[in-house]
């Protein structure tokens, strides 16, 4: 069972850059339409229980309990002379042995438990411990969250200024016989479900939060139908297990369908805010890759930081991608090649700084193809794009790219 | 988050048009919105009870709109004209917005009523109809102001206090860090002379001149220019000679070509402080409320022991110490003064706790400290965590990887005659089973003769049988005539009966008179009949008798027969043939077995021969043998893995050494330095010399233990600062007075010192049994408040000063008496105080009494290490123990100590003797004789009012004792040897 992911009061950032998802999104095949950030309200039950914990056997201790079952020993004078060691030795191990429950029985009667048997066998130290679990339900429809979502970071509290805009529970409630059922679900194992569980309750009446994305989009396909993904922490990032409880209460929808602006209302207002002149944008809504925005080269930042993206500027990041125009999704162009270079360069230098895995040279050349064709510009040089990551401070990006001008 | 009630005592009306019904039809095409005002009602009337939850849009103050919201839409409202009714701006889907503002607080507006007309003429005609507006934005207010508070106590978030103490260590630490790099970058390489190698990883590395490289400090050795190459460790030092131990060991040409050293510096030390307060940033630390406790005094209460009488040793002081500490649910705060026993009750409460069961840490600051307590430790598991060669040769055994090389040789002993045991039963195996095949051959003999013998039985009976059948008609015929003839013998006897009375009444008649002669005829007749009758009877008798005897003659003619015919012989013969080969069988049977026996009497545990021999228990006999034998295969199968294992990977012992501890002993940087044992949690803490330890060291241990106990003196010396440090702090945090007071106190003086630290979190051991009385009671007026007491009433003798314990040697009159600086200008040294240390140190050793120098400067020290140097033939080590600073004499006790001031100016400067706790530990050492040496008109004379007034107090004792002051010009003759 994993750990629970520590629980903080102000994590900055609440989530990955939407950008993330974004590109996820369209490598799925799916047309972005909206983004949400949400803050989606979990209950916390604190369960107590039994769990059987499985863990490396200590050889000593293995050729203990090995001892104990093969050779008929049944006594620390005999299995400390057996296996050379001081009987007050054996005497410790043997504790050990009975505090994890593996030996029963007093000296001279030594014998192993059902569960000394089972570690022995199959030489694995289990132990069946008394723990505190912690198990989070969706708190719209008290669906049980799967034994990954214990890995991320959850918030206690609502974070004062935040894009992010929580979901009110209203009068949802926590049920207990969400836990029953799930006790009888043949699938409990994925759950953070103690063995045998004792005791259960709320930890409080308010909820905790999970920070995600809600991801509005259609299949990339003239007949494409709208669908609602989500994409919380979770390994892939796709949240398959929020995402069904999620499409089960209409609820929800109709909170997401409650808008005034259209898309175009949005992003006039965007450049409008942003001065733009109308000549300087051009919006096409029924665009290759869904809404598409070209726009003046003029417009762009030289480079992505955290405060611009807040402020809703467009930047370098930005071009060739899906951003996010309050919460509809805009593939942003710029006619201007130069600025289309400048961005490949930018999001190149900015993939192998963040990327956590180091690519390989295959994995940078399929990355830096990928960029341009998106751009429409030719082939980044290397050289360039280490000038620029050395520029930017970008350490492990220039490091890489050194290594390839090495290569 | 905060919701408020908003009762009022009258109805609400809002006017929704049928437009605004369209409008939202309209523009949310598909989502289930209510159709008329009637439905908008009847759902606010179903939340009357527990009121309908309300936003407030507070951008335009005076004209302010209100959303009520139900789960499916909510109603932007504004105010009529009249503002006495509401009317809706629109009508939506409750959208994310607000359901957000929702789970931040919302007002809970509970009218009279709820009243949802069509259209705003109809307003006019109500009569008192008000909104309610006001309390409504009054208890918006609220909601805006009250935040939320801990949802729970161990997961609250840390207070202001907590964060600002967190944030003030990680500063510490992370100046701390810089300094050293900075120090590290300023640090020059070291020319390395000549270099000898010693073994494969070790060798001898002579400089060009001394450098001060300490034992167990990490080095990198370096061919080029540009990089250091290899990594090492010193693992002995003198002078400029050094011996480094490589972590890599290189190739001899390499190693020739090694042409500098450095100090190799490592950062981990701060990385693992920063993770301990990582640890209490994200209550990860095993006692969840050590950080209230460190920061707002937050201790458990418990029943603290209190025991104020009792035996000698440990006395009452130390027992309460000892009880409260297994008792205390977080921190014991022990102020241990110097001679009070405090190791020693360490190690007792060691003990106890690993009886429990309990796994405890012993942490120090320093190496010496730990090894201090462990070296004593008696009858439980222990083990040291650090470098060989940082740890003292006493306690080396007990460093992880001795334990186990010396449990593997232990074991692969002790495991040798156990596996010739089983290997003896290997070779005799053999043997064994062919005793079995031989014996289930004789077990097949055996049963041949048992059943040949049993046939022949059989036939014998058989013929036996017929012979008797045909005997048996001739003596039923006899039997039968003999029954016939006991027949008629019968009746002939009634017969005679009935004659006999007969006669014998006709007799009778016969003798009466007269007529008897009538009867004599019948007498005759009679008489005649009964003779007849007889003789018959006899002979009949005769016949029986003779039928008998032919019965008889049968009968033995018969046994005869069966026993002595020839017939008869030969079937005898036949038996007891068969009779004779069965004792052989099972003769041999029982020597096989009993050959077995003799085999296999040494085997332990071997099954018993069975008290009944047959086959059935022979065949049980073997399978318990079979049985025996499989299980000892197992165990030599077993043994041999394990003995293989043991060679092969000795390694495999650490997991269970470590876990199977019941005491571990490591600095407290150390206890995190080696990740095998990063899994360890104790269940205390115990740490030494705790007012030496600053804040950022002590919490490695602390957040690893549920309790702790922190031992210590804060009265003597405190946690060592380096000058960079609070330099560093100076120029970076000059406002932040408290990264300076967390780095120059330890916290177990800001625990100890704070008068919020109930008493039950604290005590003293207040009886010391190190030195004499006269110093002691000194010592107590001056640090402890006269609560330091001495344990031992014992006569004071010295060879130069019996009687008086603490003499001041005052050097005022000595001509050249003054201080020097030294040539560095680091710290000062005085060669008059040097020469009269020198000689009242070899007039003891001259009677054979040892003696300690403590000097607070190092130069000072120097200078008297040299004028030993010629005059005895101690080592540098020796030496270096001998005499020292007062950093270096902590914790340690000599016989006789000498203590020279060094300082002596005509401005009365003390420098740093102006911190007393120095002062408490130099004159806290000597076990019989102090001898302190100074200029006590300079010392009296400081401007420093503390330091003089002790010095005072210290010149008043002295002289009240005879022989207790001497002017230094008199010593010599006093002291002759």
């Amino acid at each position: 069972m994993p750990t629970n992911y520590p629980a903080t009061s102000s994590p900055k950032p609440l989530l990955y850059s939407h950008y993330k998802a974004l590109d996820q999104v369209q490598e799925l095949g799916f047309i972005p339409v909206r983004l949400f950030r949400v803050l989606y309200p979990l209950w916390r039950v604190r369960v107590s229980g039994q769990q059987r914990v499985t863990a490396e056997f200590d050889e000593l201790e293995w050729y203990l309990e090995r001892s104990v079952q093969e050779t008929g020993y049944k006594s620390i004078a005999e299995l400390a002379a057996f296996l050379g060691l001081e009987p007050a030795f054996v005497q410790r191990l043997v504790d050990l042995a009975r505090q994890v429950g593996h030996l029963t029985g007093q000296d001279e009667h030594l014998m192993l438990t059902p569960l000394g048997l089972d570690s022995v066998r199959e030489r694995l130290r289990y132990e069946d411990r008394e723990i505190n679990a912690e198990l989070y339900f969706d708190a719209l429809g008290n669906f049980p969250l799967t034994a990954e979502h214990y890995k991320i970071p959850i918030l206690e509290t609502l974070p004062d200024k935040t894009p992010f805009q929580a979901f009110y529970h209203f009068d949802h409630t926590w049920n207990v016989t969400a836990l029953e059922q799930l006790l009888q679900s043949s699938q409990k194992t994925q759950f953070n479900l103690p063995d045998k569980i004792n005791s259960a309750e709320l930890t409080s009446p308010e909820p905790v939060y999970l920070p995600v994305y809600f991801v509005e989009a259609r299949e990339n396909k003239p007949s494409g139908t709208l669908q609602l993904m989500i994409f919380s922490q979770v390994r892939g990032l796709r949240d398959p297990v929020l995402e069904y409880a999620v499409n089960r209460d209409p609820q929800i929808y109709r909170a997401l369908k409650a808008r005034t602006n259209s898309r175009a209302e949005s992003v006039q207002r965007y450049f409008e805010q942003s001065g733009m002149k109308k000549e300087a944008w051009y919006l096409n809504e029924e665009g290759q890759w869904g809404a598409q925005v070209m726009v003046d080269g003029d417009f762009f930042l030289p480079g992505p930081t955290a405060n611009e993206e807040e402020s809703g500027r467009l930047t370098l990041r930005s071009v060739g991608r899906y951003t996010l125009i309050y919460d509809w999704c805009i593939w942003v162009m710029c006619d201007d090649a130069t600025i289309r270079n400048q961005a490949a360069t930018e999001q190149l230098i900015e993939w192998l700084q963040n990327v956590n895995i180091r690519p390989t040279e295959f994995e940078v050349q399929q990355k830096i193809t990928n960029v341009c064709q998106r751009l429409s510009v030719p082939p980044i040089r290397p050289q360039i794009a280490l000038s620029q990551a050395r520029a930017k401070g970008f350490s492990r990006a220039a490091e890489r790219l050194a290594e390839l001008d090495d290569d | 988050m905060a919701f408020v009630d908003c009762n009022l005592p009258h109805p609400i009306f809002i006017a929704l048009t049928g437009r605004c019904l369209n409008k939202a039809s309209q523009d949310y095409p598909g989502l289930a919105l209510p159709q008329t005002a009637e439905e908008v009602e009847a759902d606010f009337l179903a939340y009357s009870a527990q009121g309908v939850l309300t936003l407030v849009d507070e951008k335009q103050p005076d004209n302010p709109r209100v959303s009520f919201c139900t789960p499916r839409y909510e109603l932007v409202c504004g105010l009529t004209q009249q503002k006495d009714a509401y009317f809706v701006i629109w009508l939506a889907p409750l959208s994310l917005r607000s359901h957000n503002q929702l789970a931040r607080g919302a007002v809970r507006v509970r009218p009279q009523s709820w009243s949802i007309v069509a259209d705003l003429p109809g307003l006019a005609q109500l009569s008192d109809s008000r909104t309610g507006l006001n309390e409504i934005m009054a208890c918006w207010q609220k909601t805006r102001q009250s935040r939320p508070g801990p949802i729970h106590p161990e997961t609250a978030p840390a207070s202001a206090a907590q964060l600002a103490f967190l944030s003030n260590i990680d500063t510490l630490i992370d100046l701390a860090c810089e300094v050293e790099l900075e120090q590290a970058a300023q640090q020059k390489r070291i020319a390395v002379k000549e270099i000898e190698p010693i073994s494969k990883n070790t060798c001898r590395i002579q400089l060009f001149a001394p450098v001060g490289l300490r034992v167990g400090e990490t080095l990198q050795a370096g061919i080029h220019e540009t990089r250091g190459e290899f990594e090492g460790v010193v693992s002995a030092a003198t002078g400029s000679s050094l011996t480094l131990r490589f972590y890599q060991p290189p190739e001899m040409a390499e190693l020739k070509r090694i042409a500098w050293l450095s100090p190799k510096i490592s950062t981990k030390q701060y990385t693992i402080q920063h993770a301990a307060v990582r640890a209490l940033r994200n209550r990860e630390s095993l006692n969840p409320h050590l950080l209230a406790l460190i920061v707002e005094n937050r201790f458990e209460s418990y029943s603290a022991p209190t025991i104020t009488n009792g035996a000698d040793r440990p006395n009452p002081a130390q027992r309460t110490m000892i009880e409260r500490a297994l008792l205390v649910p977080d921190l014991l705060l022990a102020l241990g003064p110097p001679g009070t026993g405090k190791t020693n009750t360490i190690r007792e409460i060691v003990t106890r706790q690993a009886a429990l069961g309990r796994k405890v840490l012993v942490t120090s600051k320093n190496n010496k400290a730990v090894d201090n307590v462990l070296d004593g430790l008696k009858m439980v598991q222990t083990l040291r965590i650090g470098r060989e060669e940082v740890v003292a040769p006493e306690v080396r055994s007990l460093l992880i990887d001795n334990l186990a090389s010396a449990m593997q040789t232990r074991i692969l002993e002790q495991v040798s005659p156990v596996s010739h045991t089983l290997k003896a039963l290997n070779a005799l195996w053999p043997q064994i089973q062919q005793n079995f095949v031989y014996l289930s051959t004789l077990t097949e003999t055996w049963l041949t003769a048992q059943t040949r013998l049993e046939n022949q039985l059989a036939e014998l009976n058989g013929w036996q049988t017929a012979c008797f059948i045909r005997v048996e008609h001739a003596l039923d015929r006899q039997n039968i005539h003999t029954r016939q003839e006991i027949a008629r013998q019968a009746e002939l006897a009634r017969q005679a009966e009935n004659a006999r009375r007969r006669l014998e009444n006709f007799r009778r008649l016969n003798q009466i008179p007269v007529l008897g002669p009538l009867f004599i005829g019948a007498v005759a007749q009679w008489s005649e009949r009964f003779q007849s009758i007889t003789q018959h009877n006899q002979q009949i008798s005769q016949e029986i008798r003779h039928s008998r005897q032919t019965t008889h003659r049968l009968w033995q003619a018969y046994q005869r027969f069966i026993t002595s015919s020839p017939q008869a012989s030969q079937f005898k013969q036949a038996v007891e043939q068969a009779e004779s080969q069965l004792a052989i069988a099972q003769a041999e049977i029982t020597q096989t077995l009993t050959q077995l026996e003799i085999q296999t009497e040494s085997l332990p545990n071997a099954p018993t021969r069975p008290p009944i021999i047959t086959p059935t228990t022979l065949s049980a006999f073997f399978l318990a043998w079979q049985n025996w034998r499989e299980l000892q295969t197992r165990r030599q199968a077993l043994l041999d893995e394990w003995r293989e294992m043991l060679q092969n990977r000795p390694q495999v012992l650490y997991p269970t050494l470590i876990r199977s501890a019941e005491v571990i002993g490591a600095t407290c940087i150390g206890v995190a330095t080696d990740a095998r044992f990063e899994d360890l949690d104790f269940d205390l803490v115990i740490a030494d010399e705790a007012g030496q330890i600053q804040v950022m060291d002590l919490l490695v241990p602390l957040v690893r233990a549920r309790r702790a106990i922190l031992v210590g003196d804060h009265l003597q010396l405190p946690p060592l600062v380096e000058a960079e440090i609070a330099q560093k702090i100076r120029e970076n945090e000059p406002e932040n007075q408290e990264l300076g007071e967390w780095l120059e106190k330890s916290l177990f003086e800001r625990l100890i010192e704070r008068p919020t630290t109930p008493a039950s979190h604290k005590v003293m051991l207040n009886t010391q049994y190190r030195m004499p009385r006269q110093i002691a009671d000194f010592i107590s007026a001056q640090f402890y408040a006269g609560n330091y007491q001495t344990g031992h009433q014992t006569a004071h003798t010295d060879v130069f000063f019996s009687g008086s314990p603490l003499v001041f040697v005052d050097t005022m009159k000595e001509t050249r008496h003054f201080e020097q600086r030294a040539e560095d200008g680091q710290g000062y040294y005085n060669p008059t105080e040097a020469r009269l240390i020198r000689d009242i140190f070899l007039a003891y050793q001259a009677r054979g009494i040892e003696a300690g120098v403590i000097v607070p400067y190092k130069k000072q020290a120097e200078i008297i290490r040299r004028e030993l140097r010629h005059q005895t033939e101690w080592n540098e080590a020796d030496l270096q123990n001998r005499v020292a600073t007062v950093d270096s004499f902590q914790g340690k006790e000599q016989d006789v100590i000498l203590f020279g001031f060094t300082r002596s100016n005509a401005a009365g400067r003390i420098g740093f003797l102006a911190e007393l706790r120095r002062l408490n530990v130099s004159l806290t050492r000597a076990r019989q004789q102090l001898i302190l040496v100074g200029d006590s008109v300079s010392l009296a004379g400081t401007p420093d009012p503390q330091f003089a007034t002790l010095i005072k107090s210290l010149l008043e004792s002295v002289k009240k004792t005879p022989k207790g002051y001497f002017y230094a010009n008199e010593l010599p003759r006093h002291l002759q040897p």
